[in-house]
Order: C-alpha cells, then sequence, then structure tokens
C-alpha cells in the first residue's frame, strides 16, 4: 500500500504537487484564519482585558447560580458555565463585594462621595467594582466647575473605562425604575406586555419587576424563556466575618410586563429587569446610581447640578407624576440638555467610540472568518475532487482485483499524507505571515486612544502594543486539535468519495473510456 | 487438473427506449484451462457484456458463473478479480503516470497469487512480451499501442490467473503486432496451461484458436462456430 503510495506521489508527481500546492495554501490561509481569531483575543486582552476590575456576577439570568452557597462554588459553576455568558479570559476572577457593595457603573458624579459609596453611573448598567477603583473614581471624578477638565477627552476616557467595565463584567442588575419610565415616557422604550408598576408597588417596593422581551434564564443550562407571572429569584451574597462568601438572600421578583426598544436598530435602554427601587434598595442596601430622591421639577434650577456638568443621571421619584413634570421641565430648559436627555444624544457617539475599539478586532474576525470559510471548503471539495478525477485509475485497479475498501485506505492515506505536508508548511508559513502583518495591521486599526489611561489603581495606561501581540501570538492546544479534526474530516470525505467513486460508478464505463 | 469456468442461463437485457433490449438469454457456455478460445458476433451483440460478466466487472446479469462449479459471487468478486481472472482490453487501461514495469508491480502487489514478484522476474515476464530495455523504464502513455498492449499482456499474466480475458486486444495493432499478440495467447494456453478467452472481430484471427464460439442474436445464445483445433 505504502510503496503503491509512493508511487503515485513519484510518478504522478505533477498532479500530487499541485494537490500539495492547493493544500498548502488553502490550509495556509486556515491557520491564518485561526491565528486572526488568536490575534482576536489578544487584541481584546491588550485594549479592554488589560484590567484589574473582578466584577461580581450576582446574575439573576442564572438561575444555578443562585444556587451557589458561596464564591468557590460560584466562581466553579460561572467557569463550567462562562459559554453561557461569556468567554472567562485568563486571569480573571468573580468577587462577591462586602456590604456595602460599591456600586459603579460608567460614569459622572455629581458630589463628592466616601469609599464604598462612590456613585458612578451608566445611565443604565450597572457594576459592581472594587473599592479601589472607586476611591479613584472620587479622587478623579469629583471636579468643581472651575477646574473641570477637557469634557471631550474625559468622556472619552469615561467611555473607554465603560468599555473596559462591560468586557470584565457580567451584566448584573438594572435598577433604573425611573430612567426606565424615562425612556418609555420619551417612546424609547414600550411596553408591549403586561403592565409596569403601580403606584403602589412603587411605594411599596414590591418584589415585581417589568423585563426586557426575550429576556431568559437558564436553567439546567438550558435557556427558557420566561413569561408574565414567573418568579426570578435573585441572590445577594456577602463575605461573612471569616471573609468567606454565603449566600445572604434570594429574592423572588415577579414579572409583571416586558418591554423593547421602540426602534430594534437604536441602542437605548439596555436594561434587562427593571424593578422598583426599594426593591433594589432592600437588596442592596445602597441607592442606584448616583441619586437623586424625591426632587421635584425646580431641582433642575439648582446651580450643583448645573455646576458638574453630568451627563448621564438617574433620578428617582417616589411619584409619577413628579417624573413627568421632571420630564416636561427637562425638555422645557435647553442648558439641561447636558443632563439627561443629553445621555441619549451620547448614546451614539459612544456606541461609535467603542465600534472603533471593538472593530479592530472585529476587522480580523470577520476578515479571517470568510478567508478561514472559504480556506476549509475548498481543501474539502480538493479531496473530494481528487477521487472524482481520479476515478478512471480507480477502475483500473478494481478491475485487476483492488478492494473497495483498499482503494478508500490507499486514497485516504494519499490526501492524509498530503495534508500532513501542507499542515507542516502552512502552519508555521501562517504564524510567520500573520506576526509581519500585525504591527502593520494594527496601525491601521488601532483607536486613536492609545494607550489611554485607566481607572484602575494597578493598571495606568492600557496599551494596544503590536510587538507583544506578535510575541504572545501562537497556536493554542484547541486549535492544533482543530487542525487535526479538520485533517480527519477532510480525509473522510475523501474516503467517501472514493466509495462513491467505487460503488457507483460503473467500472464497465469508465474502463471503456 | 485443468479448471473451468462456466456461464450458466445468462441473462441480459438494458433498457432500450420503452422497453428493455435482451442481450442473453438462459446462454450457457464453458471454458477449461489449457485453451485458447475466440468469441466472435456484430457489433452491439453483446461480445464485450459477456467478457465483464466473466471478468466479474458486471453483475446486473440473470444466471450464474461458475468457477469450478463455485459462484464468483460467492468467491467474492474483488478476490476472483485478483486472483483467476486478468482482463485485457483495447484501450490497454494501462495506469497511465507509470511505466511498463510499475504497472506490472502494481498487479502483482494486488494478487494473492505466488507469483515471482522479484525485479528480475518482472523484466522476464517484460521480455516475454517483448518489452525490454528502456521500454521498462517509459511511462506507458507515451509507448506505442502494440507495446501497450504488451505491457497490459504482462500486467494479465504476472498476476498468475488461470483465465486470460481479452477483449478485442488486437483492435488498435497492425496485423504484425496482431499475429505476435496471437503467438503468445496461444503459448500462454498450450504451453502454459492458461485459458484465454479473446473477443474478436477479426475472423482470421478467431480461426487461430482453439474454439471459437459466436453469438447468436437471434436467440441470444452463445454457440459454438467451431469446436475443433485448426490443424497445426
Amino acid at each position: 500500500m505504502l510503496k503503491r503510495i509512493g508511487l503515485n506521489f513519484r510518478r504522478n508527481c505533477g498532479w500530487t504537487l499541485e494537490r500539495l500546492g492547493l493544500f498548502l495554501v488553502l490550509l495556509f490561509f486556515l491557520a491564518v484564519s485561526i491565528l486572526m481569531r488568536t490575534v482576536t483575543a489578544l487584541v481584546n486582552e491588550e485594549l479592554i482585558g488589560a484590567s484589574d476590575l473582578y466584577v461580581s456576577v450576582s446574575t439573576q439570568t442564572n438561575n444555578e447560580l443562585n444556587k451557589c452557597e458561596n464564591l468557590a462554588e460560584a466562581e466553579e459553576h460561572l467557569r463550567q458555565n462562562a459559554a453561557l455568558f461569556r468567554t472567562l479570559a485568563a486571569g480573571e476572577g468573580v468577587i462577591y463585594a462586602d456590604r456595602p457593595i460599591t456600586f459603579s457603573g460608567v460614569l459622572s458624579v455629581s458630589k463628592p462621595c466616601e469609599p464604598g459609596e462612590a456613585s458612578l453611573l451608566t445611565g443604565g448598567r450597572a457594576y459592581f467594582v472594587e473599592k479601589s477603583v472607586a476611591e479613584k473614581c472620587k479622587s478623579k471624578l469629583w471636579y468643581a466647575a472651575q477646574d473641570k477638565p477637557d469634557e471631550e477627552a474625559w468622556k472619552k476616557q469615561v467611555w473607554l473605562e465603560e468599555m473596559r467595565l462591560l468586557t470584565n463584567s457580567q451584566m448584573n442588575f438594572q435598577c433604573t425604575c425611573a430612567g426606565t419610565q424615562l425612556e418609555m415616557y420619551l417612546g424609547n422604550v414600550v411596553l408591549t406586555e403586561g403592565r409596569t408598576f403601580t403606584q403602589a408597588e412603587i411605594d411599596e417596593g414590591a418584589p415585581v419587576c417589568v423585563v426586557r422581551k426575550g429576556y431568559g434564564i437558564f436553567e439546567n443550562n438550558e435557556f427558557t424563556q420566561i413569561s408574565i407571572g414567573d418568579t426570578l429569584p435573585v441572590s445577594v451574597y456577602l463575605l461573612d466575618e471569616d471573609q468567606q462568601t454565603r449566600k445572604a438572600e434570594t429574592r423572588e421578583l415577579t414579572v409583571i410586563g416586558f418591554y423593547e426598544n421602540a426602534d430594534p436598530e437604536a441602542i437605548q435602554l439596555s436594561a434587562y429587569l427593571v424593578v422598583p427601587e426599594k426593591q433594589w434598595l432592600e437588596l442592596y442596601g445602597f441607592g442606584c446610581g448616583f441619586l437623586e430622591q424625591n426632587r421635584d421639577a425646580d431641582y433642575l434650577d439648582g446651580e450643583q447640578f448645573k455646576q458638574v456638568g453630568a451627563n448621564a443621571m438617574v433620578f428617582q421619584f417616589d411619584r409619577l407624576d413628579s417624573l413627568e413634570a421632571f420630564i416636561r421641565r427637562l425638555e422645557n430648559t435647553p442648558e439641561y440638555g447636558a443632563g439627561s436627555l443629553q445621555y441619549f444624544a451620547n448614546v451614539d457617539d459612544t456606541v461609535n467610540m467603542l465600534s472603533e475599539f471593538y472593530g479592530v478586532a472585529e476587522s480580523f474576525r470577520s476578515v479571517s472568518a470568510i478567508f478561514g470559510l472559504l480556506a476549509a471548503a475548498f481543501a474539502v471539495t480538493l479531496a473530494v475532487l481528487d477521487a472524482f478525477y481520479r476515478r478512471r485509475e480507480l477502475a483500473i485497479l478494481q478491475s485487476i482485483g483492488e478492494s473497495g475498501g483498499r482503494l478508500t485506505l490507499q486514497f485516504s492515506l494519499e490526501t492524509l499524507l498530503l495534508l500532513i505536508l501542507g499542515w507542516a508548511a502552512a502552519i508555521p508559513a501562517a504564524l510567520r505571515a500573520v506576526r509581519a502583518a500585525i504591527p502593520g495591521l494594527l496601525r491601521q486599526t488601532a483607536p486613536t486612544e492609545n494607550p489611554f489611561a485607566t481607572l484602575s489603581e494597578n493598571i495606568e495606561m492600557v496599551t494596544l502594543d503590536a510587538d507583544r501581540v506578535c510575541e504572545r501570538l501562537s497556536y493554542s492546544r484547541q486549535d492544533i486539535i482543530f487542525f487535526a479534526l479538520f485533517t480527519l474530516v477532510t480525509v473522510l470525505f475523501c474516503a467517501a468519495a472514493v466509495h462513491i467513486c467505487t460503488r457507483r460508478f460503473h467500472v464497465r464505463t469508465l474502463l471503456n473510456h | 487438473m485443468s479448471k473451468k469456468l462456466e456461464v450458466r442461463d445468462l441473462s441480459y437485457s438494458y433498457p432500450d427506449g420503452e422497453g428493455r433490449r435482451v442481450i442473453y438469454e438462459d446462454a450457457s457456455v464453458g471454458f477449461e484451462t489449457g485453451k485458447f478460445y475466440a468469441l466472435t458476433g456484430d457489433s452491439g451483440s453483446g461480445k464485450t457484456t459477456f467478457l465483464y460478466v466473466i471478468a466479474g466487472l458486471d453483475t446486473n446479469y440473470g444466471g450464474s458463473v461458475l468457477l469450478d462449479g463455485r459462484n464468483i459471487q460467492e468467491i467474492g468478486l474483488s478476490s476472483y478479480r485478483r486472483n483467476c481472472v486478468s482482463m485485457i482490453y483495447q484501450n490497454f487501461n494501462l495506469i497511465p503516470y507509470l511505466n511498463a514495469r510499475e504497472n506490472l508491480e502494481i498487479a502483482l502487489d494486488i494478487t494473492d497469487n505466488e507469483t515471482d514478484r522479484t525485479r528480475d522476474g518482472v523484466t522476464r515476464q517484460l521480455k516475454d512480451v517483448g518489452i525490454t530495455g528502456k521500454k521498462t523504464k517509459l511511462k506507458s502513455s507515451v509507448l506505442s499501442g502494440g507495446e501497450q498492449q504488451r505491457v497490459a499482456i504482462a500486467r494479465a499474466l504476472a498476476t498468475g490467473s488461470d483465465f486470460i480475458i481479452a477483449d478485442e486486444p488486437t483492435g488498435n495493432l497492425d496485423a504484425h503486432a496482431s499475429d505476435q499478440v496471437i503467438a503468445i495467447f496461444k503459448r500462454l494456453a498450450h504451453e502454459d496451461g492458461k485459458c484465454v478467452i479473446m473477443v474478436t472481430h477479426n475472423e482470421r484471427l478467431a480461426a487461430e484458436t482453439d474454439e471459437w464460439f459466436e453469438i447468436d442474436q437471434e436467440n441470444h445464445k452463445i454457440i459454438p462456430k467451431r469446436q475443433t483445433p485448426p490443424e497445426a
């Protein structure tokens, strides 16, 4: 058998070399495609994964997680089910903060705050961060009107920080009860099913919630759509005296309504679960965002509010009519356009900004995916075509007594050898090529804010460093397994093609050709 | 001891327009080693079909093909082709990118028969059919028609099969080369004890054989045209 393969390679070297050349090119592109995925991950890590923010993941979207009794269990569960949430990056962990939990979002502050009370706000997104970050935020974020930094630069940093937070955190909880209602009022969000809170529920802080349409829970790793009337368990984890985490409390929140964005294209409210503010306060013991409670519309005239130029806020109102009055006043007061409404105006900028960064990695990902898919498809096709191209040879060998099984084995082994030779050349070539291309690619695609300062205590700057990406770029074990599996699949396709040729084609017709 | 290849009650037909065209209907015929047979018939009468049936390359027939009383399908068609029959084609069917020697080596690699697989053995087998020297190293596709046919014959012989089936082996050869091929077949049958079954249009060549069968298209049978060997 091997002698025959050797003869075939030697004597039919024109076709063999053609196939080898084609395999090499295709496998090269496939290897490049795989490497680009790694580049994507590395770029992400470089840009936004360089974080020492370990974010609490007490997510209400996972019933299994709610059953965990301590951090170790929760961490293990998250690791095992990372795919349900997102890929946990190397070195990433989950930290459950002690009460009062530093509540963070990004990033506008209107007043000085004590450690552990830092109120940072995303205008919708809520995260838990370490106290040290809150400290830093406090020192950086509090400023008087006269020494306010360059607003545009500041905004960018805020957004970058948001991006880092977003990347390194698990969406937890939305508490923008009033914010959501504001969006509903503005028509950005519409209630599609059920109802919103009654005044009584707001007053009592009833265990009810309004969720975004399509919201579901993971139970036994199965995604289940929820319906009105379902209950969602939400757990709070605390550190005990021995610094051990434990589950302190689980609340059952009843779903009373669904909302969705009025314009599906627009990124508006990203909240998934809205509860009455009091419920939130009871659960977590602190307010959501920077909270201005029970202000009436006249509060907007306050000098303090103007001074800080906050561009994202959540207001908490006890009464719905106050909210309406507030919004009316907001709309009629142009100078406060920089207030709550400004947030919505800024959303697009934020998204653009984020896309600029994500785009770096995404551009690699999409191009490589296309090349990878094409290369894989052509490689398999080539393996299959060989059998059809050489079907007369198959017929001749059959006519002198070779069995279909041995012919399948012979052709499969030939393809396997060619693939191994192809990989042997393509794998190092792709690595060299991608390494050579990275500096240029990153130069073309790197965001203008590179490097950028972080608010983290341990990481001053985040830099997209091409040399470091090149240095870290290599094939992972999974990549090698993929190459092996791909080879196996291609060989199997070849075997199937030979099988078809030997069984289906009429030997007589081929021999008389 | 001579071996026998028998065809019993062969029926063969294929779709032809709305009906079926019958080639054979309950046709029976037998062959034995040590003899050289000819099969003649008009074009389209089913000569080649018959050869493919007895070579185990076409199984769409009724009836049975028996080797020493055993159905070839029981033997296993691959095994039957590998060890019991060798076919020689009008268009040679050599693997074009291999040279003469390698075409033989491939066949030797496949057969289970006890044969001389040494380099000298292959050289001798090629020499027996008149392929010597540099020609053994030339790609089969660059050899002349006559030379390719001789390599094909050598390949058929190299496997040690008892039954050599030849489908118009002289169809692409000139008269001189044809005579050489016929001489080889005679030698195979009479000296080496093989059974050579040759389909031909050429009645002059058919007359050289020990037994001559003809296809009776009217009755869809194979009938003997001459059963006594020609006088020396």
